[in-house]
């Protein structure tokens, strides 16, 4: 909203003076005589702005109302062409004449929130806090009727074994609120497939059953305003219609995407799959993951994404599950993740659509 | 004798290990339970309020393990929230050549766990990582005798923190 203070100033200092002073002599300042004081006097737009713009913005559709000083009219915004008769009528009932508004469809004004704001419901790629440390919510889930999230299995107090991790979205300063508590992460085990000396899974991933109180979306999972570009600024939804719940060798070159608290959307292609992989700084190899790097050497992972869902898109926003994402190179141009299959392997059949 | 360089870093950062890692340790008091702060976004510290050191020998003879070590000290007179990257501090080193050539990335071809550790550093406290190199290339061949530099980076979320760089002489046995 634009407001021409000058067409204003006058006015508000009479009225405050006389409103102070009611007892006191009449105003000593010359009085604005000029020609174009007299029109401004006139103008009936902010008289009418004034009365519109309540009744404008409660009608459904609209999304904003403006006084257009440099062109001389009331300005309406609408979502869509649906909402205009409405718009017109009431100005119409107003009093407002044609000639005094135009009405535009203009695209909904949205609130600017972050993966790291607090989200009730909550959904996938959005930031989660536990003890000391800070990871993704990778998607909703349900277990039987237990309505649940999966993130990783090192984003719980102890990696490997439950020991009910208490969760806060966004972190326990913003909402004091547990949001879940940790039920399912097996333990590693050792022999077999698994090298001498280290202790193994075939899924860094770990289950949290949700709070009574909190809301969740099923089949959710907060978009950015597109791939590899840096934001976290949440713009609209992923729908997860389907999961692969079979594949754990996934062909070089698929395209794969995720949403992590960190770097948001990022997309890659597959360069290795049923990678069996050491952790630095550890014992733990984790078998059969999956490599992804974007061509161009975007980054596409940091601190923080660690549980973050991993996708395919499959038309428009709609989303096929394929894992969880758990590591990456120090630069970040690599991740790594745990096939869905594998991850239902160890933590039972869960359902992640919509 | 130790070459020990300090930098001061507006941020927090961290490093891996390379051909043969070992866990790198973390010394220093025990971390407090933390939270993050009320806007959740990564807190960049006022510049030159951590001193940011690697430590390693000005003289090693070839063969033998190399004790590497970086320091992060809170300068500030107030708790700084440091974002590291993994569940314990990661740290690399890059080690070349006097003439620039990189002979050894601790975390090349390493992968680290993408999540974030919260730990706050008091006024004056000090957090110490720790790791060794055998002097092996990436490609698994002995360090020659000479002059080398190497830089530590700490992994934080957003860009890595980088040490000064600190020179060493390797030496015949």
């Amino acid at each position: 909203m634009r407001f021409r203070l000058a067409m204003f100033a006058p006015v508000l200092v009479v009225s405050a003076a006389l409103w102070a002073c009611a007892d006191a002599p009449e105003p000593v300042g010359p009085a604005d005589q000029t020609p174009d004081a007299a029109v401004r006097r006139q103008d009936p737009l902010p008289g009418w702005f004034a009365k519109a713009s309540p009744e404008v913005l409660a009608l459904p559709g609209t999304v904003f109302a403006d006084h257009d000083e440099a062109n001389n009219r009331l300005v309406l915004g609408v979502e869509n062409a649906a909402a205009i008769p409405g718009v017109r009528n009431a100005l119409t009932r107003l009093g407002i004449p044609s000639s005094a508004f135009a009405i535009e469809v203009i695209e909904p004004i949205h609130q600017v929130v972050t993966l790291r704001a607090r989200w009730r419901p909550t959904q996938g790629g959005i930031q989660i806090h536990f003890g000391q440390f800070l990871c993704t919510l990778g998607f909703n889930a349900d277990d039987g009727s237990e309505r649940s999230f999966i993130t990783a299995s090192h984003c719980t107090g102890k990696q490997g074994g439950v020991e009910g991790t208490q969760y806060f979205q966004p972190t326990s300063t913003v909402d004091a609120t547990v949001i879940a508590t940790e039920v399912e992460d097996p333990q590693y085990f050792r022999g077999g497939a698994c090298p001498r000396g280290r202790k193994c899974r075939y899924s860094d991933a770990a289950r949290a059953r949700y709070s009574s109180s909190v809301g969740s979306t099923r089949g959710a999972v907060a978009k950015t305003s597109g791939p590899n570009n840096g934001s976290i600024d949440v713009t609209g939804t992923f729908t997860i219609t389907s999961q692969d719940n079979t594949t754990k060798n996934f062909a070089i070159g698929k395209v794969v995407n995720k949403v992590g608290r960190t770097t948001g959307w990022t997309q890659g292609k597959v360069t290795r799959t049923c990678v069996n992989t050491n952790v630095s700084g550890t014992n733990i190899t984790q078998l059969c993951q999956t490599f992804v790097q974007d061509p161009g050497g975007a980054v596409v992972v940091g601190g923080g994404d660690s549980g973050s869902n991993v996708f395919g898109i499959t038309s428009g926003d709609n989303a096929q599950m394929v894992g969880i994402l758990w590591g990456g190179n120090s630069s970040g141009t690599l991740f790594v993740f745990s096939p869905l299959k594998q991850v239902r392997d160890e933590l039972g059949a869960i359902t992640a659509t919509s | 004798m130790h070459a020990s360089v300090f930098a001061a870093c507006a941020a927090v950062v961290a490093v891996t290990s390379a051909c043969r890692p070992e866990p790198a340790e973390m010394r220093g008091a025990a971390a407090a339970p933390a939270a993050p702060s009320n806007d959740t976004t990564v807190m960049a510290t006022a510049p030159d309020s951590l001193g940011f050191e690697l430590v390693l020998p000005r003289q090693v003879r070839a063969g033998e393990p190399v004790a590497i070590t970086l320091r992060v000290q809170n300068r500030a007179g107030r708790t700084l929230d440091l974002y590291l990257r993994g569940r314990t501090i990661t740290f690399d080193v890059v080690v070349a050549r006097a003439g620039g050539e990189v002979v050894w990335r601790r975390l090349e071809d390493e992968i680290i766990p993408a999540i974030v550790h919260l730990r706050p550093l008091a006024p004056g406290e000090r957090l110490e990582a720790e790791a060794a190199w055998d002097q092996r290339t990436k490609q698994g061949k002995r360090l020659e005798p000479g002059e080398y530099v190497a830089r530590g980076f700490l992994l934080v979320e957003g860009d890595p923190l980088e040490t000064p760089p600190a020179a060493f002489r390797v030496v015949k046995q």
